[in-house]
């Protein structure tokens, strides 16, 4: 998995043969940031005042949260994924792209139908289950366009040239297989041939795990193991496990479902099939986390990887990933549960992994993999700095929201309080991500003509 | 694992396993169930919902209320859910049978609603409280629900009365044959 | 990669693996949906029973309708005829109408039951 980057400021062949849908990808991934981030400042500020643009049914509360939560999944991580996914198989792979126009058009097509989904929400048109609120003719839609954007590192896969295998590459091909068959299955079964009553929920609850945990979480830890033993120089420790530790994950993921619906209205046995695979979960955090910090910590790896822009992210990242995994396995028990269950802290612990994970992960890639695919450099040191040091405290600022608006929902204590750290995260992440999305369109503007700009 | 088709294959197991043991399983034991009497003979629960509720509904998926709001009890022993008032049984898969949508929620910013019904006094009542805010309360007031004519007061639009009558609807007083009512 | 052969296929390789994976996927698919569909199928047992007593109920409401426009001998032993006949019977002999109403005023078990209440409920 070495490349050739000795010459920097030029961009190898496979970089310049993806470059085009790359560029398609993480560009559309920063304009729906920076919406879901604007978005999710508007929400917080409405907690603390609930009467803010309250006129106009447009813009009530549940619209536009409704709206954030789908253009930071689908919009930002999704299309950023797209991204990250294609440039990681195509280097492991050594994969120069033909036809380039097939993915950008999927790209175009994924945002122009998420485009238009959230316009409906916004006037109006959703239905309950999170993640799968747009009207049901987006969903097929989106499933074609996926189809386009997003099926490519598997081909790659299946046309590389040696036999190795790296584990990166399985959680790729993982996670892309995952979307598309529970999307086009949770459809089927809430919207189109919709099942009766709490099956709704217990269908919902399947597609949701399996959404989080594996088209996001999988194709994020693939960026993990990729940029720990690329950037480190290392290889991973224990490697032997990471086989064992993808297989698990998969495994046990997709049973966690009814774990989040402990003390819900469906069978207690169901229940309990999510709290022991909750439970399973243990195995594959617990290998992950020996993979990825056995690798760092040894001889001040640590140390190196907090002097290494892309590793410091991921790190991040990784040590999120840990931790929520930790938090998820802890909370199901049912007796913990019962005390965060509906809680906004179970909110927090969300967003450990959407953003505290998965989203520094590919902040942590786009610094290595935008320079590259540019032959530029970032134009400001200053500007990453700021994003990460924002990004970091407000990531770690929504746990402690989480944890005060949880002991509020408890207690009686005034609740628009319990929420100003909340909206303190919120600003500080807008502000990290303005500072990111204005470097990273720096770069890609910088250079326009990327195709014909080949060397090696 | 070198071969894409066998990972593909692989990860394609490990998802139909789940479908299978969770909601197939699922389907099967809860596709079945129907409304039934609270006791021999007796009229068949939950209720149908009247046509301005099933409208209703339809307003409250529209304004997100779900985001705030759940619709569903648990049991005394897994949280305080009875103990706050909510219900006097925890919710059942029985209670939703009927339901389009079934919209259980997972955030509770504000107090569960399942059986709203059954505690609110009045139409009047659930209108003031979607017209204005209560003070503290995060919950936005649905202003734009009302049109205010020349005397002063203030009229529901047919949204509005819709989803009074969806609130209303919404109760679980009712014994089923998982859940009895204590008395 | 090798795909440089002078003679370009219709279908490029890379489009080729493209179109195997969407083949992977959407057999992965069917499988899942047909295994829906068909548990699904069970509870439908309950709509065709619902189905055949709708079917079962528009018979028997048009035999009945055919009762009104026939003439011909029911079941407990009486007569019916069309009613455009017996309006013109009545018309042309109305001492039969003073013989029906005292035929009513008997025991009503013996009554003639209305013709559709035969039908299911
Ligand atoms: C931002 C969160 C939020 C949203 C959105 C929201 N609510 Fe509420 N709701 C609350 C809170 C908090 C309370 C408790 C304080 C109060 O009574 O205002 C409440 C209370 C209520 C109550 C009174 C419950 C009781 O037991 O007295 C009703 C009814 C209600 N909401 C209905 C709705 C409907 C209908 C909608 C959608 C149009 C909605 N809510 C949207 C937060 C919310």
């Amino acid at each position: 998995m070495s490349q050739d980057y000795s010459s920097r400021g030029s961009v190898s062949r496979i970089d310049a043969s993806i470059s085009v849908p790359v560029r398609t990808f993480i560009f559309s991934s920063l304009l729906w940031l920076l919406v879901a981030s604007v978005l999710s400042l508007i929400v917080a500020l409405k907690l603390q005042v609930p009467s803010f643009l309250g006129e106009c049914p447009w813009f009530t509360y549940g619209r536009i949260e409704t709206l954030q939560r789908n253009a930071f999944i689908y919009g930002w991580a999704s299309n950023a994924l797209f991204a990250l996914n294609l440039w990681i198989m195509s280097s492991l792979a050594r994969f120069e792209l033909k036809s380039s126009w097939l993915p950008v058009l999927g790209g175009i097509v994924w945002n122009l139908t998420l485009t238009y989904g959230l316009i409906q929400v916004l006037l109006g048109q959703l239905n309950g289950f999170a993640l799968l609120e747009m009207p049901k003719e987006v969903a097929p839609a989106m499933v074609v366009a996926f189809l386009f954007a997003a099926l490519w590192p598997a081909v790659a896969f299946a046309r590389r040239p040696t036999g190795n295998v790296f584990v990166s590459q399985w959680y790729i091909i993982g996670a892309t297989f995952v979307f598309p068959v529970i999307t086009v299955v949770a459809q089927l079964m809430l919207l189109w041939c919709p099942t009766l009553g709490v099956m709704q929920a217990l269908v919902h609850s399947w597609f949701y795990q399996n959404l989080i945990l594996l088209w996001l979480g999988g194709s994020a830890l693939s960026a993990v193991y990729y940029f720990v033993a690329k950037e480190s120089g290392r290889t991973i420790s224990a490697y032997y496990l990471a086989t064992v530790g993808f297989w698990t994950l998969f495994l046990f993921a997709s049973w966690t479902g009814p774990a989040t619906l402990l003390g819900g209205p469906i069978p207690v046995w169901l229940q309990s099939v999510g709290v022991v695979a909750a439970l399973l979960m243990l195995v594959p955090t617990v290998i992950t986390a020996v993979n990825i910090f056995g690798t760092l910590a040894p001889r001040n790896g640590i140390a190196q990887a907090w002097n290494n822009t892309t590793l410091r992210f991921v790190l991040v990242g990784a040590i999120s990933f840990t931790l929520s995994a930790l938090l998820n396995i802890v909370f199901s028990t049912r007796s913990l549960n019962a005390l965060v269950r509906f809680t906004p802290f179970g909110q927090a612990q969300e967003h450990l992994a959407i953003y505290s994970f998965v989203s520094m992960v590919i902040f942590g890639a786009a610094y290595y993999i935008l320079p590259r695919l540019t032959g530029s450099f970032w134009p400001s040191a200053k500007l990453v700095h700021l994003h990460f040091w924002s990004c970091a405290a407000g990531s770690l600022l929504f746990v402690v929201a989480g944890l005060t608006q949880g002991w509020a929902a408890h207690g009686r204590t005034d609740f628009a309080v319990s929420a100003l750290p909340g909206l303190l995260a919120a600003s500080l992440l807008l502000v990290g991500h303005f500072a990111f999305a204005l470097n990273a369109l720096g770069m890609l503007a910088a250079d326009k003509a990327p195709s014909n700009r080949r060397s090696y | 694992m070198k071969n894409l088709n066998l990972i593909l294959a692989g990860v394609f197991f490990t998802l139909a396993a789940s479908f299978g043991g969770l909601l197939l399983s699922g389907q099967v034991q809860l596709g079945q169930l129907h409304r039934a009497p609270a006791e021999e003979g007796g009229p068949l629960f939950p209720a149908k919902e009247p046509g301005l509720a099933i409208q209703g509904r339809e307003v409250y998926l529209s304004l997100g209320c779900v985001t705030c709001h759940t619709q569903q009890v648990r049991p005394a022993g897994q949280g305080n859910d009875i103990a706050r008032g909510w219900a006097s049984r925890p919710s059942v898969a029985r209670d939703y049978v009927l339901q389009s949508q079934v919209l259980l929620g997972n955030r509770r910013l504000g107090p569960d609603l399942v059986n709203y019904g059954a505690r609110v006094k009045s139409d009047d009542e659930v209108h003031t409280h979607l017209r204005t805010s209560m003070p503290g309360s995060v919950m936005p007031a649905y202003g734009f629900l009302y049109t205010q004519s020349k005397d002063g007061s203030f009229r529901p639009t047919e949204d509005a009365v819709a989803l009074v009558a969806y609130l209303k609807s919404l109760k679980i007083d009712y014994s089923s044959p998982e859940a009895k009512l204590k008395q | 990669m090798s795909d440089s052969n002078n003679s370009r296929p219709v279908i490029s390789g890379q489009v080729a693996s493209w179109l195997g994976v969407i083949a992977f996927l959407a057999v992965a698919i069917a499988v899942i949906t047909y295994a829906y569909l068909a548990f699904r199928s069970t509870d439908g047992v309950d709509a065709d029973r619902r189905l055949a007593q709708k079917a079962l109920r528009a018979d028997l409401e048009s035999k009945a309708k055919g009762k009104l426009a026939d003439s011909g001998r029911n079941t407990d032993g009486t007569y019916h005829i069309p009613i455009e006949a017996a309006i013109s019977l009545i018309a042309a002999k109305p001492e039969v109408l003073v013989q029906l109403r005292q035929s009513n005023v008997g025991p009503g078990a013996t009554a003639p039951a209305p013709v559709f209440t035969n039908g299911t409920k």
